[in-house]
């Protein structure tokens, strides 16, 4: 039975209408709750219906940030490959010894903060681009590490002081994606404003 | 020479030539996902009405919502003249790299 009240996750929603631009926010966030009223809850249930709606408001995102993450993952690969040339000696500065806190993963975070406001004349909009491209920036770190040290998942099981690390670390990244985000979404709102509406 | 275009947009403007005035964004998505016969995601389809827009392919208008949704306004997609072009271009492309072969290809094993 179609439940003209029901709503999908408060959260999703928030997140969806920070990623599109204000002429997009209504008709896209309508469609999805549309269709998640009429169609997906009455067949899927609740919580089936919720993960769908996630999955669609992450799609939206993913197709914003997805190219800053392989931007970002070229980057490194192609630093990785710089690194093993003789006396290169390495090049990556960061401030504090902590993954994904390097001055390459700033300027990522600008840039993605930037083009994020600047699209939607948004602060907003920057910050989420910024903030998942530093989840997907942790995730590949994470994935990286245990692939170095296959046994780091048991040892994290093992040892909760592992994943307290793990936590802090994760803050760390979080911060720095988060400051750089909206430094780079700072002057991508004011760009946009001299700027006429794409629609 | 004229702009070629993919496979998905080719798919999303073709669902908008067979819903006609009926083509919003949730009917294009159910749309190009019975076509395509596979499960496709609300951030493909937007990101490509959104290049479709871009290159003049098509174009847009928001119409009053319904309660179902909200309120929240529909926004409804016609595929431009340039946009016919293109299609009809891509399937003529295609007609031409087809022309003279037996469909469907023997499978040798």
């Amino acid at each position: 039975m179609i439940d003209e009240q029901a709503n999908p996750p408060r959260i999703a929603q928030m997140l969806l209408r920070a990623t599109l631009r204000p002429s997009d926010a209504e008709s896209v966030s309508g469609d999805l709750l549309e269709e998640y009223r009429a169609v997906r809850r009455p067949s899927l249930g609740p919580l089936r219906a919720d993960a769908w709606y996630w999955r669609h408001v992450l799609s939206v995102l993913g197709h914003l940030v997805g190219p800053f993450a392989l931007a970002l993952v070229a980057a490194r690969v192609a630093l990785a490959g710089f690194m093993l040339l003789p006396r290169s000696g390495g090049w990556n500065p960061s401030l504090v010894p902590a993954p994904n806190v390097s001055l390459i993963d700033a300027l990522f975070f600008l840039a993605a903060g930037y083009w994020g406001a600047r699209r939607t004349g948004r602060l907003a909009t920057g910050l989420v681009n910024a903030a998942a491209l530093g989840v997907i920036d942790f995730a590949a770190f994470a994935v990286s590490a245990t692939w170095l040290f296959p046994t780091l998942p048991a040892a994290i099981w093992r040892d909760p002081f592992i994943l307290l690390i793990g936590c802090a670390l994760l803050a760390l990244a979080m911060a720095f994606a988060a400051a750089f985000g909206t430094a780079g979404a700072a002057v991508g709102s004011w760009t946009a404003r001299g700027r006429a509406p794409a629609r | 020479m004229p702009e070629v275009i993919g496979h998905f947009e080719q798919a999303v403007l073709v669902a908008l030539v067979r819903l006609g005035s009926d083509a919003y964004g949730r009917a294009i998505l159910v749309e190009v996902q019975q076509r395509l016969q596979r499960e496709v995601s609300a951030g493909a389809v937007y990101a490509t009405l959104e290049r479709l827009e871009g290159k003049s392919f098509a174009s847009s208008r928001l119409a009053p919502g319904t309660a179902i949704r909200g309120g929240r306004a529909r926004r409804y997609f016609i595929p431009t003249a340039a946009g016919l072009r293109a299609l009809n271009d891509a399937r003529s492309a295609s007609d031409s790299l087809w022309r003279g072969l037996a469909w469907p290809l023997k499978v040798r094993t």
